[in-house]
């Protein structure tokens, strides 16, 4: 009987995913040492007794608060600059240095600088900000950079307002580039923003909670965080590109709503 | 509204695409610029538009005067008027008085609209989006699809740009041109990868959007020549 590959294709990546986490088992298995590794059943169930605590809620509250506020900051910013920088060449110069720098610095050297200015309490949305900012920012010009000038010529003859401008032709080509951006700022802001709270260690935060399981060697718990963290991230990652993938097509259904019924 | 061109001239680098060009243009008129590939066509509706700068020569929208550098008249391309038939001059929409670019940069400039040798649409966009991102407040979604249903397939209005063909592209950039507010109107082979039957169609459609304003069309076809009623303007090549 033959099979039907859409079957297979569904169930495929499932059975990787189960494949690899009974490795994972094993391994645990074969180590037989709790603190060196903990199997997929232990952390599960230590992700279950944190689950229920008040203590869990506001620690994932309060770093998700503040890794997104720092990303949302670093967002607003980098598309600000990067915008004025693809207007103004000479901006793009004067912040070419900041830019390689922002780059070039290790996250723990701005951790230790930033406990100094801002102290533990809002370190994450400092560091957060700081390696977000660049990528939107480069992303930013580049996509600008990508609109097609022939768009831009027939524009210029039909004499299409600014905002429309920005909407119909510029808008198209920096999306690509600003949700390719953004997959990897996502992912950075998190990474970055809970090893900045591991070592400023903030009071009720994911960061404080690792730093905990590593104090007590209680590797159950630091696996049971980490899940945490990948769901948080990947939930956060996905509402936000799924908003941004939605603007080009909702400015444009807006702007065909929004006309005059007579003429 | 009358163009009056004077020794234009206009080269890329050491390539000399327009040398001498003189033209006479009235509103109301339909003109042909006819030449082979290469003759310069789309350099003279570019330099028209204020896309290019002409090298010398004076562009002259009714009696708006741009002095260029010393005009070198000695040599011109061969250039001819060859009046196939033409309408009297009908009265004109003003033009909106916006500076313009290109040879005239100091006087008043008209409103111009134009179908490039490209569609130059947004892709992702339909295309009755296209058309309103050009046509201002004066039209209504409503009116600009009952106008678009005119020369493509209903269904596809509601399309993304990108999944229609070649053709269809070609007549959205047409309609776009035609229902957006113009004095003058360019069209650089407007008619590519069209059959006969929409070509004779959109010719239709053209003639009664365009009333009474200046349209200029570089096309190759001498049978378009006719049911334009148009005036012949031929560029030789160089």
């Amino acid at each position: 009987m033959k099979q039907n590959p859409h079957n297979f294709s569904v169930w495929r990546r499932p059975l990787i995913i189960l494949f690899w986490i009974f490795i994972w088992q094993l391994a645990a298995w074969l180590i037989h040492n709790n603190i060196i590794l903990v199997g997929p059943a232990d952390a599960g169930l230590a992700l279950l007794r944190l689950i229920p605590t008040g203590e869990f809620w506001l620690s994932v509250a309060h770093s998700f608060v503040k890794i997104s506020l720092g990303f949302l900051l670093a967002f607003a910013c980098g598309l600000a600059f990067g915008g004025a920088a693809y207007r103004f060449p000479l901006l793009k110069e004067f912040l070419s240095p900041i830019l390689s720098l922002l780059k070039s610095i290790p996250v723990a050297s701005f951790v230790i600088l930033a406990l100094i200015w801002v102290g533990s309490r809002n370190l994450a949305v400092f560091i957060a900000f700081l390696v977000v900012f660049p990528m939107i920012y480069i992303n930013t010009i580049a996509g600008l950079q990508s609109t097609d000038p022939k768009l831009l010529e027939m524009a210029q003859i039909f004499r299409v307002p600014a905002l429309k401008k920005f909407r119909y032709i510029y808008l198209p080509a920096l999306l690509p580039y600003l949700l390719s951006g953004c997959r990897v700022a996502l992912g950075m802001s998190w990474k970055s923003g809970v090893a900045a709270e591991v070592i400023g260690i903030p009071d009720a935060s994911i960061g404080e909670q690792l730093y905990m399981s590593k104090i007590y060697l209680d590797t159950a718990n630091l696996f049971a965080w980490t899940f945490v963290i990948i769901v948080v991230s990947a939930l956060f990652e996905r509402a936000f590109l799924a908003l941004l993938g939605g603007l080009q097509r909702k400015g444009g259904a807006a702007h065909e709503a929004d006309r005059p019924q007579s003429a | 509204m009358k163009l009056t061109v004077l020794s234009l001239r206009k080269s890329f680098g050491d390539l000399q695409v327009l040398s001498g060009i003189d033209l006479e243009l009235e509103s109301g008129r339909v003109y042909c610029l006819m030449g082979p590939s290469g003759s310069g066509k789309t350099t003279l509706i570019r330099v028209l538009m204020g896309l290019e700068t002409a090298d010398c020569g004076d562009i002259i929208w009714e009696n708006t005067v741009s002095a260029l550098p010393a005009t070198d008249t000695a040599t011109s391309d061969s250039l001819s008027s060859d009046s196939v038939a033409s309408d009297s001059a009908a009265s004109l929409p003003a033009a909106n008085g916006k500076a313009g670019k290109g040879n005239n940069p100091t006087g008043i400039s008209p409103r111009f609209a134009a179908v490039f040798q490209e569609d130059r649409l947004c892709e992702a966009f339909t295309p009755v989006e296209n058309v309103l991102l050009v046509t201002g407040r004066s039209l209504s979604a409503a009116r600009v699809r009952a106008e678009l249903s005119r020369l493509l397939p209903e269904e596809s209005l509601s399309r993304p740009v990108s999944t229609l063909s070649g053709g269809m592209k070609r007549r959205t950039a047409i309609c776009r041109a035609l229902l957006a507010p113009y004095d003058v109107l360019f069209m650089d082979e407007p008619f590519t990868g069209l059959d006969e039957d929409t070509r004779q169609t959109v010719i239709s459609y053209i003639l009664e959007k365009n009333a009474g304003r200046m349209l200029l069309i570089s096309t190759h076809q001498e049978e378009d020549v006719a049911s334009l009623e148009a005036e012949v303007i031929r560029l030789s090549s160089r």
